[in-house]
This record gives C-alpha cells, sequence and structure tokens, in this order.
C-alpha cells in the first residue's frame, strides 16, 4: 500500500515496546491470542457475511460502502485486520498499520462513534458468537483479557491518528478563529472524548462546556477526555474555563481529564502561576486513554458467569 | 532609519484578543522563537490583551519586532485609556505560592518574558511593555 | 569535566521513569536548558515518574530551588509524577528557613528508594486489577 507523502508525523510516535508495556500486554498475551485465533480464524467467512448483515442496518451503509468495488477491498483490509490481530505480532510494522487505519477512517470522514460500534460488534462476534469452548477453564479468562488489552492498544491508535488528524483538518481549513463546534465522542463504553482546537473565549467554552454535559447526561460516560493539543494559548481566563468545565463535569459524576499538554502550554501554565488543583492533566492523548481504561475499569464480560 | 517596524492590534472586543493571540504567534515566529518562546510570547500577550477588556473597554497591542541581528527579538506593548492601577505595588506582588486569586496575571507575565515594565497612574491609562529575547 | 557555566543536567529512561542526575551548579542557563530537555523527555515517553538525584549537590538557593520546583511542576502537569531525592541536612534546613514552598513535592532519600516505592505502589494496584478481573470478586453487586 502507497503511503502518502503528507502523512502525519505523529509527535508521540510511541514504540511497539512501549505500548505493550502500557498496555501491560505480555508475551504470553500474545501467545494467548495466536492459539485462540487459530481456533478462531476458520470463521473468518462467518465474521464477514455476520459483520456485513449488521452494517447493512447501520445509515454509514448506505452512505460509504453502496458501491461494491469499496465494499470488496474495505472486506479485504477487514481480513487483514482480524489476521493480523490474531496474529498478534505487535512490532512498529503492526502498530504502523493500526494508524493508518485511524488516518483510513478519518479520511472518509466516518465518525468515531460508527468505528466504536462496528469493534464491540467484532469483538462479540469473534469471543461469544465463535467461542464454542475451544479453551480450558483456566485458559479461556486469561485469553479473553489479552484480547481485551490488544483491543484497547489497537483502539488507541486509531482514535490517536483520528484526532489529529481531525485538529489537522481543521487548523488547516480555518487559520481565523474557530467557530466550528467539534461533537463530542462517545470512546469505549464510558468514555467520551472531545478535541479542542485553536482559541477559547468565553463564548466557546460555554458552547464547549453545553455539548460536553448533554453528551455525559445522553450517555452517563464516566469518563470525559478534553484534548487540548490544539489549543494554541492557556491563559488564566483559558485556564479559569477548563477548571471550571472539569467541575462542572464532576457533578454529574463524570471525571474530566485533560490531554495534550505540550511542554510549551505546561511551561505557560506553572509561570503564570495557575493552580490545575486535582484536575488530571497528561502529556498526550494515549496516557489520558490508558488512565480512562484504568478508571472504567473496562473489561471484557466474563463469558462464564456475567456480571451484575 | 533604524528601520524598527510597529504593528498595532486594536482591542475592543474579545475578538480581538484571538486576533492579537495570533498576531504574537506570526510574528515571534517570523522572528525565529521556537515552539516555546512563541507560546510565551502569545500566552503573555492574551494576557494584556484581555487585561485591557477587563478593566479598561479598549486599548490596543503594539509589536515591534528588533530584528538587528546582534539583539534580535520583539518588544511588545499594551496600552490602555482606562483608570490605571491604583495600586501598583501589591499587582506587582508575586502571590504565586499562596495561590489564590491571580488579579491582572501581571506577575505571571513578568516570568513569562525577559523584560517586563509597567507605566500607569490613576486616571492616566496604563502601559505594559514587554520584551523577549532570541 | 563541568566547568563554570557549561554543563547540563543529562536525562535519561529506565523502565518506566526518567532518571537526571544534577553534577553542575543550576545556573539560570543549566535550569532553563534541564527544563526544555525534561519537558521533550516526558512528552515523548509517556514516563510515570520523574526522579532527579540532588545528591551531587553541597548548596542550592532558594532561588535555585524554585526554578527547579517550577520545572518539576510543570512535568506534573504534563502527567507525571517527579520525586526530588538526595538533598542533603544542609540544603534541606537552609530551604526550610527560608521559608521554600515544598507542598507537594514528593521525595526519597535516594533513586533507588523512589523506584522500589513506584514499584511497591504499582505491584499493589496490578493485584487489585487482577481480582476484579478474574470474575471471581466477592464483593461486586
Amino acid at each position: 500500500m502507497a503511503v502518502s507523502v503528507d502523512r502525519i508525523d505523529m509527535c508521540a510516535g510511541l514504540r511497539a515496546t512501549e505500548l505493550m508495556g502500557l498496555y501491560r500486554l505480555a508475551d504470553q498475551d500474545l501467545a494467548r491470542i495466536r492459539v485462540y485465533g487459530e481456533t478462531v480464524l476458520g470463521r473468518m467467512d462467518d465474521y464477514v457475511s455476520d459483520f456485513y448483515a449488521w452494517l447493512r442496518t447501520t445509515p454509514e451503509f448506505s452512505r460509504y460502502f453502496a458501491d461494491p468495488d469499496k465494499l470488496q477491498s474495505v472486506q479485504q483490509m477487514q481480513r487483514q485486520y482480524w489476521v493480523d490481530f490474531f496474529e498478534s505480532n505487535v512490532n512498529d510494522a503492526y502498530i504502523e498499520k493500526r494508524r493508518v487505519v485511524g488516518e483510513a477512517h478519518a479520511r472518509i470522514g466516518l465518525s468515531l462513534q460508527s468505528y466504536f460500534a462496528a469493534m464491540n460488534l467484532s469483538l462479540a462476534l469473534w469471543t461469544e458468537t465463535y467461542y464454542d469452548g475451544q479453551l480450558s477453564a483456566d485458559e479461556h479468562g486469561p485469553t479473553m483479557l489479552a484480547i481485551a488489552k490488544l483491543m484497547h492498544l489497537d483502539t488507541s491508535l486509531v482514535v490517536e491518528t483520528f484526532s489529529r488528524m481531525v485538529s489537522k483538518q481543521l487548523t488547516e481549513q480555518s487559520r481565523a478563529m474557530m467557530e466550528m463546534s467539534t461533537p463530542v465522542t462517545a470512546l469505549w463504553q464510558d468514555i467520551l472524548m472531545l478535541p479542542v482546537v485553536g482559541i477559547i473565549d468565553s463564548r466557546r467554552a460555554q458552547d464547549i462546556m453545553a455539548a460536553m454535559l448533554a453528551k455525559i447526561a445522553e450517555t452517563r460516560s464516566r469518563v470525559i477526555i478534553l484534548d487540548i493539543s490544539g489549543v494554541a494559548v492557556v491563559d488564566t481566563a483559558v485556564a479559569n474555563h477548563l477548571i471550571k468545565i472539569t467541575k462542572a463535569t464532576r457533578l454529574m459524576g463524570c471525571e474530566c481529564t485533560i490531554s495534550g499538554v505540550s511542554p510549551a502550554i505546561a511551561q505557560t501554565i506553572v509561570e503564570l502561576g495557575i493552580d490545575v488543583g486535582d484536575v488530571k492533566t497528561t502529556a498526550t492523548l494515549q496516557d489520558s486513554l490508558v488512565d480512562a481504561f484504568k478508571r472504567t475499569g473496562t473489561v471484557l464480560q466474563d463469558a462464564r458467569g456475567g456480571r451484575g | 532609519m533604524s528601520g524598527s517596524q510597529e504593528f498595532r492590534v486594536r482591542i475592543l472586543g474579545e475578538s480581538d484578543v484571538a486576533v492579537a493571540v495570533m498576531q504574537a504567534q506570526r510574528y515571534s515566529r517570523s522572528v525565529g522563537f521556537n515552539e516555546a518562546g512563541c507560546c510565551r510570547i502569545a500566552t503573555a500577550v492574551s494576557e494584556l490583551a484581555r487585561n485591557i477588556l477587563k478593566y479598561a473597554d479598549s486599548g490596543e497591542i503594539v509589536f515591534r519586532p528588533q530584528l538587528n541581528p546582534r539583539h534580535k527579538g520583539i518588544e511588545i506593548s499594551a496600552l490602555d485609556n482606562g483608570p490605571g492601577i491604583a495600586d501598583l505595588e501589591l499587582a506587582l506582588t508575586d502571590r504565586y505560592s499562596t495561590g489564590k486569586t491571580l488579579g491582572l496575571g501581571l506577575p505571571g507575565v513578568r516570568r513569562l518574558m525577559d523584560d517586563f515594565d509597567v507605566q500607569t497612574a490613576p486616571g492616566q491609562g496604563t502601559r505594559v511593555t514587554i520584551r523577549k529575547w532570541l | 569535566m563541568s566547568s563554570g557555566s557549561g554543563g547540563r543536567i543529562a536525562v535519561h529512561a529506565f523502565e518506566d521513569f526518567l532518571i537526571g542526575s544534577i553534577q553542575v551548579e543550576l545556573s539560570d542557563a543549566v535550569a532553563a536548558q534541564f527544563r526544555d530537555d525534561l519537558l521533550d523527555a516526558v512528552h515523548g515517553s509517556g514516563a510515570r515518574a520523574v526522579i532527579i538525584d540532588a545528591s551531587g549537590l553541597d548548596v542550592m538557593d532558594l532561588h535555585e530551588f524554585e526554578h527547579l520546583r517550577r520545572t518539576f511542576r510543570m512535568a506534573e502537569i504534563m502527567g507525571t509524577r517527579t520525586f526530588l531525592v538526595g538533598l542533603s541536612p544542609g540544603i534541606v534546613a537552609a530551604l526550610v528557613t527560608l521559608d521554600a514552598d515544598t507542598d507537594g513535592l514528593e521525595t526519597a532519600l535516594s533513586v533507588e528508594h523512589a523506584i522500589d516505592l513506584l514499584h511497591a505502589e504499582e505491584d499493589s494496584f496490578s493485584e487489585a486489577r487482577m481480582s476484579t478481573v478474574a470474575g471471581e470478586d466477592d464483593d461486586v453487586g
């Protein structure tokens, strides 16, 4: 696959070993995924037809996948995706492929929401529908956990790339003040995300807060990540807006973490004497995602007992 | 002719703060400051421009890039015809460690830049001049 | 080796920490360079903690301490914990006398101590996670 010249240069391009560390993936986890993969990849044709039976029911289908040629090539990519997943050879090439997936989604304008709905379905298919007791009782739990961790790693890469592309597109489209409102996106269960770009004045801060609170109420999410890597300046006024937003979300039972704090922004925040209190702030979206996964204790359903 | 040019941004409303910030970024970059330097300058300008709106209704930000190769940098002035700062000494007191209200934020602006001076008197407006060197 | 206003505080990665040791005088230039280097390293590495060893210093005045403290706050805002270790009794007494702002500063006796502490915390966190994940949690629901 040809790589286009204007690819995003990931400033925080974590390498495979670092990402595996972040998501606590060990070689045994990968081995387990491989073993499971061998028993279940034979169902690939079923997967494709089950997946597309679902996709046909979504509005995205007619918009993006009506063309049969396009559909063919997307299905090819998808098959390859899962072959790679169950091969779990998590090296730098693997990471690169996941980033490409993120870019592809951003380029065709598919929402992250759709992506996550599709991932949820795929996961259910591979680990529940096609599971027929292949694993021994004490291998099942650890294998499902390993799959969950690798899923988190994959999706975080896609989200990160997608988010950066969206930010870059937004900045490129308009150098003047941003009037455009960015929708709050639902990620994995319980996690929301909103990238903010440009200059935050009081009216925009109000819009952002209103949008976030509405989405929190609608989804009952427990964590919302506000990514400010595209924000030009954080002065005392902007910091106050951000802190108010975190207070507001907390009052609704949702923790707001702020990601995308660059070295330059970190310096100005401290030099201005701004006290962020106990608000969690991180350098990159990746860091906030790891933290969000931990906080929400996102775990696959245990097929034996279930929960609740 | 010393060749120093001046660029003024009138501050009348909130959207002008954004314009001033963007111009600050533009001029800093053209002088040659790195990302951290541009960010400091833009942040300082943002603080000063907002002060103008908050306390004086209107004013202006004046950019003077310093392009003399032996002494490259930028000088920026924030001017208004507002009421002036009543207690300048208090406004410049560093309340950083007690961390309560930040008031005019002048100590913070001072920390961000290399040079800083304020001229003000009750009823005579305020002029804050900041400088940063490469 | 390091003389006068030269010198640089090197920061290197170890496990998921960043470790640096102050061997030179903390002039404004050195402190500013250290700040820039450290924040770049934090941004690129996703490090869990920064551990700075000051045991090589005999003297630290308030100005130097405050510069360092601000740098630490910047790293914290980027999501990393920061430890200052190995402060001599003389420096500690002087800082306290001068009313330095030491609130929230994490410290340990040495780099090794800081690492042990961080390991211990991570172990207990993992244990808590494993027991809820394995589906054997008694107190759910």
